[in-house]
């Protein structure tokens, strides 16, 4: 049905500059009138000043170019927009069916025969939508439901909108700030299609606030959340797996529909590095979502203070100065032992008179064993003090614990102490030679300048560094570096042939080893002072030797380049690392394994080698969800002499699917808001929805404008007041 | 020429190493006495030179002895005497101090010297040449000089300084204080200690083998008791704070009862 519609409109004859003008002008001209009408009475002024307004009034809507506007309109329908929810938490099994039964072909034909039809998929923003794309799984990870229906409103023009067709759960993350405001200025109503909440049964894990930092040997609270959909009046129970502690067994009661239960898991982490936290409630039966059931929470385990034991064989000035810079350094939290009395000294003074104490061999190194970070015998005989059982405890620190473990020089330590062929010299990275020991003074030989534990602080040459520093006086005799191992300082008659190291350094097991085949190192301390040297190289040289011990990464030969903590399901992992060689140079052409490990699926092993800059890389593909455990080494003559782990968790589910929907509460609210409904997609067809059809649009076909003052009475109308004026004017006699 | 020779040092690794070894030869050849391993961390008694340090140096020695008897620390078996402006000074990280009277009238600067000596890590043991006498205490107060204004204090009876190896109440040695000791700490470590008890005197034996002073009033008990403070001086040197570990705690506090 078509039909003429007149209305009034303006084309003005100039630009609006000109008319601001124009219009300055007749005020001015009016204003100049008013004053030079001063001599007449206030009725003859008040008449010519109105008589005057009206024609310069006149003048100017004139040239606003006013005219009658004639349009021909043809009525359109309304708008509608369909919506549907793409994110993660649709995707279920009956949820896609739903979609895919309720947005067909069919269904849309029928809406468009009485709607101008918009079909749009959204989870975070909203995306134009094929249909045959509704095959797919749905990947969104969130769903921000007010702002994509905000959006795709605000993308429609020229034809009101008649409805909003939304279909979803319900499940959002946004915020419901001012939301019946947000929703009333829509104008439209919004109808929803949703799972029937009755019929839907869902368990889900999930955090409830952030993952503590968690330090070691601390206890720390985990918050999660179970929440439910269907289970009301259930006991659900959950089971706690944190890594070195028992599992634990956690019930719970689940009251309401949807339920939700908070707990507080306490946790004290036994270890340093990515742990993981797997908490996991069974499956009941007609779950949607099953993946949900499981939460794998990663922990980055820190030190407050890096523990470290530290027993010397006698008070020496060696261990003197490096137990007051261990008790000075806040991040140390030290335990130390020194034997004051042998059991060849004279010991006639009765017990009480005497500050002595037990040394507690059993509580250290076998019950406390596990609590340090670093355990340091500086100049320590064990043969005198029953420690010779506990040797392979400290051994299976090392390579079992992932501890750290450094023997200091001294006339008591490695051959003279009598260590070759016990646990602790085949824990040493370097063979014990049978001699006794040098005692010439030296200057030691930096063998591996670029080694971290030779970063002394100072911008010279560290040969040089070395060079200046106090001499040091004697040092044990070692014999050979084992495999793997790296000499970082040697005596100067080291060579390839004949190796006479000094500190040497090398991966074992999970752990560290450390040999430091002197007892002098403090004359870089007092003595250097002495030449108005600094004691920098012998803190930074002990820290630094600390800092490897305790498996500080940026100290590993192998490391992990931007390694992501998780990835999505499906997607492929990008495992990169960078190798150093003995020399801590980049190391070319080596060969690096990877192996990933999940507990119940196969072992995956993977092999590359460095390219020129020490790097290597694997792309990892179909990761099955869970937690796996990356773990990257190298070897050289059959010994492994670096390694790297880590702790990747693959095809986690997302927030979105955490939250059990459907959510009906939600969109009741935002249906009540806009006048709309909330419909049960079981039992709803597109075409059952109550849209308002009278909510049209127009569309203009034709238009025409006639302009009125060209029209002679407008042009009389226009000039009248000033004739009137004139005639006035005569009258008065004021010509 | 030196210079030409250290740049081309740094070049070339083998001439480095050539050097090294040169050092090491060198100070093997400079007629100073060979460091055998464990004497170089052995403790050596450096008897700062005042004046009067011949007067205990064969006492120091002989409490060397005791101390070597008692404890696993290794003593040297000679008492060294050593300038004050000596550049081996900072070699050995406990000096011992004997005289009488005033504080030694030594330079500024030299006092300044002990005290960066301090401050870098050694301790010096003041005392006196007679029972009584306020020499230890002097040192102390002229060291005091150079350093913080809060470092001159004193100890008490819990100070870790008479628990560090026997249970003491004060120190002991030809004579007894009567009053605390007088200190200097830094960062919670004695630098310097004024006892002016003689301790050196208690424990010297003349040419025949008998004790060269006699203990007053305590006899030979008191000397007993001069031997252990001398013990604690040296443990504390060697260990400082050791016995103030939260370990050793509840040992001691029972023994105290």
């Amino acid at each position: 049905m078509q039909d003429w519609r007149q209305s009034l409109a303006f084309e003005p004859m100039m630009s609006g500059t000109s008319l601001w003008v124009c219009a300055l002008v007749v005020v001015c001209v009016l204003f100049v009138l008013w004053r030079a009408s001063g001599t007449l009475n206030r009725r003859q002024r008040m008449t010519l000043a109105g008589l005057r307004f009206l024609l310069g009034a006149g003048l100017l809507v004139t040239l606003l170019g006013p005219g009658i506007r004639h349009e021909r309109v043809t009525s359109v329908p309304g708008t509608v927009l369909v919506l549907v929810d793409r994110s993660r938490s649709m995707d279920t099994k009956a949820r896609r069916a739903a979609v895919s039964r309720l947005v067909s072909e069919a269904s849309i034909e029928s809406l468009q025969r009485e709607f101008s039809v918009l079909k749009f998929s959204f989870s975070r923003s909203i995306e134009p939508l094929e249909l045959n794309s509704l095959g797919q799984a749905p990947n969104g990870k969130q769903t921000y439901l007010l702002a994509s229906i905000e959006e795709a409103a605000a993308a429609v023009q020229g034809s009101p909108l008649a409805g909003i067709v939304v279909l979803t759960d319900g499940v959002s993350q946004e915020r419901a700030e001012d939301l019946k405001g947000r929703v009333r200025e829509l104008d439209v109503p919004l109808l929803f299609l949703a799972p029937n909440a009755s019929k839907s049964r869902d368990l889900s894990l999930s955090m409830a606030g952030e993952a503590p930092v968690a330090f070691v040997r601390n206890t720390r609270t985990l918050k999660v959340a179970l929440s439910g959909r269907g289970v009301s009046g259930m006991e659900a129970t959950i089971k706690v797996q944190i890594p070195g502690v028992a599992d634990q067994l956690k019930r719970v009661k689940l009251v309401g529909d949807p339920a939700r239960v908070e707990l507080e898991i306490p946790f004290k982490p036994m270890r340093v590095g990515r742990q993981v936290i797997r908490l996991s409630t069974p499956v009941v039966s007609g779950e949607e979502d099953i993946s949900n059931n499981v939460l794998l929470v990663p922990m980055d385990v820190v030190r407050d203070r890096l523990r470290v034991l530290l027993v010397a064989g006698a008070p020496t000035w060696d261990v003197r100065y490096l137990r007051r810079l261990l008790k000075e350094d806040p991040g140390v939290d030290l335990v130390s032992f020194f034997i004051l009395r042998t059991h060849e000294d004279s010991s006639t003074v009765p017990e009480e008179e005497l500050s002595l104490i037990p040394f507690p061999e059993r509580e250290l190194f076998e019950e406390q064993l596990h609590t340090f970070d670093v355990v340091l015998f500086v100049d320590f005989n064990y043969a005198p003090y029953s420690v010779g059982r506990y040797l392979g405890h400290i051994r299976r620190f090392v390579e079992v614990d992932g501890g750290g473990f450094a023997m200091v020089g001294g006339e008591r330590s490695f051959f003279e102490g009598q260590y070759q062929d016990t646990e602790i010299g085949r824990l040493l990275p370097v063979e014990i030679a049978s001699a006794t020991a040098d005692l010439r003074p030296f200057v030691p030989l930096a063998v591996a300048p670029n080694h971290p534990i030779l970063s002394l602080g100072q911008s010279a040459d560290v040969q040089d560094q070395l060079a200046s520093l106090p001499l040091l006086r004697g040092r044990n005799r070692l014999g050979d570096p084992k495999p793997g191992a790296a000499v970082i300082l040697a005596h100067p008659e080291h060579t390839k042939t004949r190796q006479q190291p000094v500190l040497v350094a090398a991966p074992v097991g999970r752990g560290r080893a450390l040999a430091l085949a002197v007892d002098s190192l403090w004359r870089w301390q007092l003595p250097a002072a002495a030449r108005r040297q600094t004691a920098r190289p012998y803190y930074r040289i002990w820290h630094n030797m600390l800092r490897w011990l305790s498996g500080d990464p940026a100290f590993s030969r192998l490391t992990w380049d931007d390694l992501p903590a998780s990835v999505g399901r499906g997607a492929s992992l990008p495992v990169r690392l960078s190798l150093r060689g003995q020399d801590w140079l980049p190391q070319a052409n080596a060969v690096v394994d990877l192996s990933l490990r999940q507990k119940g699926q196969p072992e995956r092993r993977l092999q590359s080698q460095t390219d020129e800059a020490g790097q290597v890389q694997f792309d990892v593909q179909d990761l099955a969800p869970g937690d796996w455990t990356l773990k990257a080494s190298s070897s050289a003559e059959g010994r492994q002499v670096a390694r790297a782990e880590a702790i990747v968790i693959a095809g986690q589910p997302s927030l979105e699917r955490r939250l059990v929907g459907p959510d009906h509460d939600r969109l009741k609210r935002l249906a009540d808001a806009s006048d709309g409904e909330v419909y049960d997609w079981d039992t709803t067809q597109l075409s059952d929805l109550a849209i308002d059809k009278d909510r049209k649009g127009e569309r203009i076909e034709a238009m025409r404008q006639e302009p009125l003052w060209t029209q002679p009475w407008w042009i009389l109308i226009l000039l009248t007041p000033g004739f009137i004026a004139i005639a006035l004017r005569r009258r008065w006699q004021l010509v | 020429m030196k210079a030409a020779s250290e740049q081309r040092l740094r070049k070339t690794p083998m001439q480095r190493r050539r050097f090294i070894k040169a050092m090491t030869l060198a100070s093997l050849a400079l007629g100073r006495p060979a460091f055998a391993f464990g004497r170089a961390s052995q403790l050596t008694f450096a008897l700062l030179d005042a004046g009067d340090a011949a007067a205990r140096q064969k006492a120091w020695a002989r409490l060397g002895l005791e101390i070597e008897s008692r404890t696993s620390i290794k003593v040297s078996s000679e008492a060294l005497i050593i300038d004050p402006d000596a550049a081996e000074l900072f070699d050995y990280p406990l000096l011992i101090c004997v005289g009488q009277g005033e504080a030694p009238d030594w330079p500024e600067q030299r006092w300044k010297r002990l005290a960066h000596y301090v401050r870098s890590g050694g301790m010096i043991y003041f005392d006196a040449l007679v029972p009584g006498d306020q020499f230890g205490e002097r040192c102390v107060e002229r060291l005091a000089r150079q350093l913080p204004s809060d470092a001159a204090t004193q100890t008490t009876k819990e100070h870790v300084l008479f628990r560090s190896f026997y249970l003491l109440k004060n120190a002991v040695g030809r004579g007894i204080a009567e009053n605390q000791t007088q200190i200097l700490e830094l960062d919670g470590r004695i630098v310097a200690l004024g006892a002016n008890v003689d301790l050196g005197g208690a424990v010297l034996r003349d040419e025949f083998g008998a004790w060269a002073f006699s203990c007053d009033p305590g006899g030979e008990d008191q000397r007993e008791h001069a031997v252990r403070f001398g013990v604690n001086v040296v443990m504390y040197a060697l260990c400082t704070d050791y016995k103030a570990d939260q370990v050793h705690i509840p040992f001691l506090l029972k023994r105290r009862q």
